[in-house]
């Protein structure tokens, strides 16, 4: 009965404070919220080989790697050009030479990066090329595609590392987080007042899974159950319009959780 | 086809090559070290010394090319991603990468480093900058001496020095040192082979990279090598923390 008012009242504290504080200045350390150690799932689309498949598994990220992005494996899947669905994963990381070359001749890589951003608009897509030049229309030099990063194919491990943590931080601190989820919002052409509403959303509920972790003795497990219920009782119709976002903008601070991973 | 476009292919080809070239040859290097193999005999001794020269062939082959790339920035700029790197790390790199050189000299080097903080730049070029620089420096110090790298954080860079031994330079020539062909007349005195080609090329990777290099001989506190004066020269680069395309 207690824990049934104090969690109602950082509900309406966290509701309260959202419209009067930007995500940058939530002062919150997601990793203590969970007793294992943060992983991601990674999808690579590479036909050669991908050279830090290990690394990420020793960090504890589970890699999976396709040669294409099209299933080719039988005759009939080769004619219907069927993608993989990589819906259900964080990050990932796609070659730019060699790969979509059936579906999209000429621009290969970009096509499947394009497609990708199409049907996943807040996943995290990381080129992972020897050419960065080709991710640029040779004519004007402006960007092809929208990439959250490039990674250049012929970086050591320790530039790698650091590169790859600086992607984790999206997942783990509200600011970067937000930053990552606004400039996809953007790209979306969702208007300023839509984006102001889909943050305060995302304010209240880092807010209130802070304050549920830092002010109550309530277990782990518990406060995650409560965020994902609150997560799903987000009003966010008003601020995303874009069916295939709607979804996706609802599990806004669910993504803190490393969302793919905790389900 | 553009010239873009050929660069690009050239540079995803090489990129894979390259990778794979430094795969297989730390394979074998691996195979062959003392740790697993033995000592072994003087055959297989000879072949680790020339798997050395072999890997020093390669790196100034690649350094050559990515030279070579500085000849048009914006292709330059075209064919690399930016990415964070760490200055410590990069010393660390280049410390194993020129291990040998440095130990028949008998030079160490040292290191000074301020709170660790991400630099956001171009990573093959910076790492071609410090090739250079350490190349330079490990030419002109003499036997048993140090190379100190120290950097100091401030408010949006990183003030990265390294300073090593080498024949006083006049300060009427300080300012031609980055000149295309230059070198100065101590350089010339102290018969170290040179084209004046090194500086000129750390130069030109800075304005690439946004980075202010700036060159100073200490002259108060000389010393003589052989009969020609030496005294402390220092590389001083101020690295923005984030590259400014």
């Amino acid at each position: 009965m207690w824990d049934k008012i104090r969690i109602n009242y950082y509900k309406l504290m966290s509701s309260l404070r959202s419209k009067a504080i930007y995500p940058d200045d939530i002062d919150i350390d997601i990793q203590a919220f969970f007793a294992k150690p943060s992983t991601l799932k990674i999808a690579v689309i590479d036909d050669s080989d991908f050279p830090w498949v290990q690394t990420l598994e020793s960090k504890g990220h589970s890699v999976n790697v396709f040669r294409d992005y099209h299933k080719t494996s039988t005759k009939a899947s080769r004619k219907r050009l069927q993608a993989y669905d990589l819906s259900s994963f964080d990050v990932i990381f796609c070659d730019i030479e060699g790969v979509g070359a059936l579906a999209y001749p000429g621009s290969e890589g970009i096509g499947v990066i394009q497609d990708l951003r199409e049907r996943n608009p807040l996943h995290i897509i990381v080129a992972f090329t020897g050419s960065p030049a080709r991710l640029l229309d040779p004519k004007t030099g402006k960007n092809l595609t929208a990439v959250d990063s490039v990674f250049q194919r012929d970086w050591g491990v320790d530039d790698f590392l650091l590169n790859f943590n600086s992607i984790m931080k999206i997942f783990l601190e509200p600011k970067e987080r937000w930053k990552f989820i606004r400039s996809r919002l953007v790209h979306l052409d969702l208007s300023e007042s839509k984006i102001m509403t889909a943050q305060r959303a995302f304010t209240q509920n880092v807010l209130f899974l802070k304050y549920l972790g830092e002010s109550t003795n309530i277990s782990k497990n518990s406060i995650q159950k409560i965020i994902l219920k609150s997560e799903k009782n987000v009003d966010v119709r008003g601020a995303v319009d874009v069916a295939a976002l709607s979804v996706k903008a609802i599990n806004i601070a669910s993504s803190l959780f490393i969302f793919n991973s905790f389900k | 086809m553009s010239n873009q476009v050929e660069w690009a292919q050239i540079f995803e080809r090489y990129r894979h090559l390259s990778r794979d070239f430094q795969q297989k040859f730390q394979s074998i290097q691996g195979r062959l070290s003392v740790e697993k193999y033995g000592a072994g005999d003087q055959a297989i001794k000879n072949v680790r010394g020339e798997l050395e020269e072999l890997d020093e062939i390669f790196q100034d082959f690649n350094s050559w090319l990515y030279i070579s790339l500085l000849e048009d920035l914006n292709e330059a700029k075209k064919n690399n991603a930016v990415g964070l790197l760490e200055i410590p790390s990069k010393i660390k790199r280049i410390k194993m990468k020129m291990k040998n050189k440095f130990e028949v000299k008998r030079i160490k080097v040292e290191t000074d480093f301020d709170t660790l903080l991400a630099v956001s730049t171009y990573i093959t070029f910076f790492e071609q900058l410090l090739n250079l620089i350490f190349q330079n420096s490990l030419k002109y110090s003499p036997v048993s001496s140090i190379i100190n790298v120290s950097t100091i954080n401030k408010n949006d860079s990183i003030i990265l020095e390294i300073s090593s031994s080498g024949p006083v330079v006049e300060s009427t020539e300080i300012k031609s040192l980055a000149t295309k062909g230059f070198r100065a007349s101590a350089a010339i005195s102290s018969n170290v082979p040179g084209e004046g080609y090194g500086l000129y090329n750390c130069k030109r990777i800075a304005n690439l990279l946004n980075i202010e290099i700036n060159f100073k001989s200490d002259s108060v506190s000389k010393y003589n090598v052989n009969g020609i004066a030496y005294c402390d020269f220092i590389v001083n680069l101020k690295i923005p923390l984030e590259l400014n395309r």
